[in-house]
């Protein structure tokens, strides 16, 4: 098969797995009145965007999300970098980063809400929190790698002080890593909005899917379902796509 | 170790055609050519011109797409059990330690592990690995990596030997060094080898005879007998005889050399 | 055997800091505490949250909870496991089907199914099950494709090797390909267990009616603030100790395969 060929089949198929689900979606709703049509969904959503209600929770959650996740990047590419670069910051921190990696940050939220009280604060510090971990831990161990190979040598060679380093030697050579960073860091973001929203929260996307299960109005929920799945769907994939064209081995 | 002749190949007009996407590129044109028992025969030609695809098919990796290869009067239909691989890159298996690395194949076929284990040390003594049994592959050089294959190969005691430029990925001292040793234990085994090689001296120090393919896609040009008396102690590559056999592969390697430098040039 | 080398860690000097760190945040944590200077609502003094933690672990509550939980992450990471590892190897058997699916694996990985939680509610009702579809679902992905690209990045020369002498298909597996793509595999194992806990956790959190993260909501909801941290404190500790658990075992197939 030619490589012109199997890219035609590769993206036929990913079309397919996208049919296939609308497929199994339409004949879950003609089996079970627990799932309402594609069609009555739709009319929900657009519905809900010309009344209002889904544009104010749709922009509750983005604002979490963007804070969240802006801080989470401004603070975890510095720290991972310091843990990479330095010996000392490594050694004492490792662990206690490592550690954090390992513990589903969720659980912190009940403490956030009790320092901040419900709302957007408890919220985007959750998104924060969440994302920060993976973007540190990965961007230590970009550095780490690049630390080991032949370039600070080269960089000792050209004489060139800390900044230089950064921006010559070691942004660019951990360039691929941070954009799978940066792509975990935001899915991660958004699953612990939804998911603080969904446990308490003054507006947002998971609050309104939460309120829609509680009054059973399953339309509604599944259309706030389908706009949340679609965000976190669209993001990925495009911060997926832009990695894999700065990925060494191309897209 | 008892001695058993080795295989004698007949290739059958052998043609192998790599169909591609919506190309077809033929490697090897038609090879009809023999290896007498016991004989040491080393295959040189041009970079990319079949050498190795030959060696496949002769492994029964590969099936070719015209003719036929009979080992010992019966068709090559796949791996044969006395018939043992050495390639150029490394295939050491990381997890293995020298010493299960080299009864690998042993494994394979099922021998019992006491005599597996007994058989394999013998051939990790016979290489010069002694000391290492233990060691793990990342643990050792190139050379010694290159050792392991070779101790694995003769440790299936197999009647024809396979190899595919062992030592293309070493340095020169280690190269040489190396081919001697080859020399002194396949005179042991009697075994036949096929050695594929792009190195002239290597090729005409190690053979009885050598076969020169042309540029892809490839036909043996020429045979080349090499009169040089066995055993062969190294030092036989000081000798004028040496020098005129491998001016000779030289000359017949160049032309077919440039011949592929030109097919390259070429657009398209 | 093992060699210091230059750049190395020294781990026992270090350990020392971090521990005499880690006691003076706590005593100056307590200090302040005491003297009024947070809210107890929250933050409760050190002190408070472990005689906190020491009530709970006198009731009985505590370990239905505990029980409860761990369940449900062993069941789903068993499910990941149990899927996972074939998925993986039929796409890169097939990887034609490989290359479909995986922009939707790498980008389920993370988000979307969390968010069915309500649909899988209505479809499956209050209970394990829901959590355990979601948490396993999460499990999945990660050691799918890591059993993906470990099998991928095994060099081609390997299974001809095993093919020249004469490997049958069973023996390649078992002899040449899993051993090659290990290494590589248990780090998605390991990924693939902390999001089974990710997910138990969390889904505990927003729709249980027991198990360590429904608990710790409980207890938030119920101003029973030192409680609150202690469960929060078990749940962290024991996921660093599983995580732990699976970096000695990663790091022991590591040296011993590759």
């Amino acid at each position: 098969m030619s490589a012109a060929a199997r890219r035609a089949w590769v993206a036929a198929g990913r079309a397919g797995v996208v049919m296939l689900v609308l497929l199994t979606w339409a004949a879950a709703s003609r089996l079970t009145d627990l799932v309402p049509g594609l069609g009555p969904t739709l009319d929900t959503l657009v519905d809900g965007f010309r009344d209002g209600w889904l544009e104010a929770g749709l922009a509750a959650t983005t604002k979490a999300v963007a804070v969240g996740f802006g801080w989470a990047v401004l603070l975890g590419f510095p720290l991972g970098y310091l843990l990479g670069r330095s010996r000392v910051f490594g050694e004492l921190f490792d662990p206690l980063v490592a550690g954090l990696f390992a513990v589903p940050r969720i659980i912190f939220y009940p403490i956030l809400l009790s320092w901040f009280g419900v709302g957007m604060l408890a919220e985007s510090t959750m998104a924060a929190l969440s994302a920060l971990f993976p973007i540190a831990v990965m961007t230590t161990a970009a550095v780490r790698e690049v630390a080991r190979g032949p370039l600070p040598k080269l960089a000792a060679s050209l004489n060139l002080n800390e900044a230089q380093q950064l921006l010559k030697i070691y942004l660019p050579a951990i360039a691929p890593t941070l954009m799978v960073a940066l792509r975990i860091g935001f899915s991660v973001a958004l699953i612990a909005a939804i998911i603080a929203e969904f446990f308490a929260a003054r507006a947002g996307l998971g609050l309104l899917a939460a309120r829609a299960y509680a009054l059973l109005d399953l339309p509604r929920m599944f259309a706030v379902v389908l706009l949340i799945v679609t965000i976190g769907f669209a993001g990925n994939l495009a911060l997926w796509m832009a990695e894999r064209r700065l990925s060494p081995d191309g897209g | 170790m008892t001695a058993r002749p080795g295989s004698t190949v007949v290739l059958d007009h052998v043609g192998v055609t790599f169909a591609g996407a919506g190309t077809h590129t033929e490697a090897v044109a038609d090879v009809t050519q023999s290896v007498p028992a016991g004989c040491f025969v080393s295959v040189i030609g041009p970079s990319g011109c079949g050498k190795s695809t030959l060696l496949d098919v002769v492994g029964g990796l590969l099936r070719p797409s015209r003719g036929r290869v009979l080992v010992d009067g019966t068709e090559v239909t796949g791996p044969r059990r006395d018939t043992a691989m050495v390639f150029q890159e490394d295939s050491t298996l990381h997890w293995r330690t020298v010493l299960e690395n080299v009864a690998f194949g042993l494994e394979v076929a099922r021998v019992p592990k006491a005599r597996r284990y007994e058989r394999a040390q013998h051939f990790v003594d016979l290489v010069g690995l002694r000391g290492f049994e233990r060691h793990r592959p990342r643990q050792l050089s190139g050379g010694m990596k290159q050792r392991v294959a070779i101790a694995r190969a003769l440790a299936l005691e197999p009647r024809l030997l396979l190899m595919d430029e062992p030592f293309g990925a070493l340095d020169q001292q280690t190269r040489m060094l190396l081919a001697g040793e080859l020399l002194r234990i396949w005179q042991g085994t009697g075994a036949s080898v096929l050695f594929v090689t792009h190195d002239i001296h290597e090729a005409a120090y190690l053979a009885d005879q050598v076969w020169v393919l042309s540029h892809r896609p490839a036909v043996v040009k020429e045979v080349v007998n090499v009169d040089l008396g066995r055993p062969r102690p190294t030092e036989v590559m000081l000798e004028p005889r040496f020098h005129e056999l491998t001016d000779h592969l030289w000359q017949l390697l160049r032309v077919e050399a440039q011949k592929a430098l030109a097919g390259e040039a070429r657009p398209g | 055997m093992r060699m210091a080398r230059p750049g190395e860690p020294r781990p026992v000097h270090a350990r020392l800091v971090r521990w005499l760190l880690f006691a003076a945040t706590l005593a100056v944590l307590e200090v302040c505490a005491r003297a009024g200077m947070f809210d107890p609502l929250a933050l409760p003094a050190p002190a408070q949250i472990l005689s906190a933690l020491l009530r709970l672990a006198r009731g009985e509550e505590f370990y239905t909870d505990l029980g409860r939980t761990m369940v449900t992450v062993v069941a789903a990471f068993g499910i990941g496991v149990v899927g996972g590892l074939p998925v993986g190897v039929v796409f890169w058997k097939l990887p034609l089907l490989g290359d479909v699916f995986e922009p939707y694996l790498v980008t389920m990985y993370a988000l979307p199914t969390l968010v069915f939680y309500p649909i899988l509610l209505a479809v499956m009702g209050l209970g394990p099950a829901p959590i355990i579809t979601i948490a396993s679902v999460m499990a999945l992905i990660p050691i799918a494709l890591n059993t993906m690209v470990a099998l991928r990045s095994i060099p081609p020369m390997l299974p001809k090797l095993g093919r020249s002498v004469g490997c049958s298909t069973a023996q390649l597996y078992r002899k040449v390909l899993v051993p090659a793509a290990t290494p590589l595999a248990v780090p998605g194992l390991r990924l693939g267990f902390a999001y089974a806990v990710i997910g138990t956790v969390a889904m505990e959190f927003i729709l249980a009616v027991s198990g360590l993260g429904f608990r710790a909501g409980y207890h938030y909801r119920y101003f029973d603030v030192p409680e609150m941290y202690a469960e929060v404190l078990v749940i962290g500790v024991l996921a660093v100790l599983f995580n732990a658990l699976f970096g000695v075992l990663e790091r022991r197939i590591r040296r011993d395969m590759l």
